[in-house]
């Protein structure tokens, strides 16, 4: 059973807004180490250089987009099993199809509250302590 | 007079949608005219400038605080999701770069002089938002004590406004506030997705 506090989160999300909510959220849910990607090339840049258990995506962003970052952190060795959650539009049932195609484990819909976010976190990585 | 006879003579309205609270439309269509009554809420109208892409959005914050410590309460969040949705499907179905969008805010009016500025609080959230991601309205209609219909030409990116009197902000104001308050802010699963 992991304890939230110790699960390292890494979100990805163009908008200040939408990082800024998430990390609400996740503080709420009593994670700690957050860390915080202003676009897909920026995630693979800070998944280089730090340990991450948990990577929450948007899937709209300007230069990698999160299904291309999936892509990518599904082909190399050392992320290939990193658990991640892809954040998406009500409307984006097609996109969600495709993100499992290349092995989401999980989705959010948006606009999502912190009770839905540890339940969508919770069937990825177990229960949270 | 009637609201066709106030317009411009060159606006040709062509085919009108409306766009009701916690709606977001985005469209290319030439003829198309996007419609919307607001009293307390706020619309944004963001067009791709290169793509000649745009939408618009309706949407109220009841309950937004400007205190720090609710800058990220349920409500606020409704609002960046609102405000994320719109400008994510025009650039998605535009150029998809961020530097060719244009955006412009309506409403915040303030309807009902024994309540709160709920439209004051409104106008401050769309601000802040704006601030904090990098983007700067081009043109405004807000606040002031009146409901306000707004029409705008997503292809064109042209916006009218017309300043409705006391009678139908009233009706208007009642309304945005009875929706704001019944409106489900978490939405479901994609029922015919399961995972694990």
């Amino acid at each position: 059973m992991p304890k939230a506090s110790a699960v390292s989160v890494l979100i990805v999300d163009d908008q200040q807004s939408m990082r800024g909510i998430c990390k609400y959220i996740l503080t709420q849910l009593g994670f700690k180490d957050i860390i915080e990607a202003k676009s897909g090339r920026d995630a693979l840049g800070k998944l280089e250089k730090s340990n991450v258990d948990l990577i929450i995506s948007d899937w709209n962003m300007e230069d990698i987009d999160g299904l291309t970052l999936l892509k990518v952190i599904r082909k190399h060795p050392r992320t290939q099993a990193m658990p991640f959650i892809m954040a998406t539009g009500r409307s984006d049932k097609e996109q969600v199809k495709e993100a499992i195609s290349f092995g989401v484990n999980n989705y959010i819909i948006k606009p999502f509250d912190a009770s839905t976010m540890k339940k969508r976190i919770e069937a990825v990585i177990g229960a949270l302590s | 007079m009637t609201l066709v006879n106030a317009l411009p003579p060159e606006f040709d309205r062509g085919v009108v949608t409306t766009v009701h609270q916690g709606d977001c439309h985005v469209s290319n269509a030439v003829d198309l005219t996007l419609s919307t009554v607001l009293g307390s809420c706020i619309s944004a109208c963001v067009r791709d400038t290169v793509a000649n892409v745009g939408g618009m959005n309706h949407f109220l914050l009841a309950e937004q605080s400007g205190a720090a410590k609710d800058r990220y309460g349920a409500s606020a969040r409704y609002g960046a999701f609102a405000m994320e949705q719109l400008i994510n499907k025009v650039l998605s179905q535009g150029s998809g770069r961020k530097s060719n969008l244009e955006i412009k805010v309506f409403g915040g009016g303030k309807i009902n002089a024994a309540l709160d500025d709920v439209g004051r609080k409104n106008i401050d959230f769309v601000h802040e938002f704006l601030a904090a991601e990098g983007y700067v309205s081009v043109s405004e209609d807000v606040g002031g004590t009146y409901a306000r219909r707004v029409l705008f030409k997503p292809h064109s990116g042209r916006a009218f406004v017309k300043r409705l009197d006391n009678a139908s902000g009233a009706n208007v104001a009642r309304e945005e506030i009875a929706l704001a308050k019944r409106h489900v802010i978490i939405p479901a699963p994609i029922t015919d997705i399961e995972l694990f």
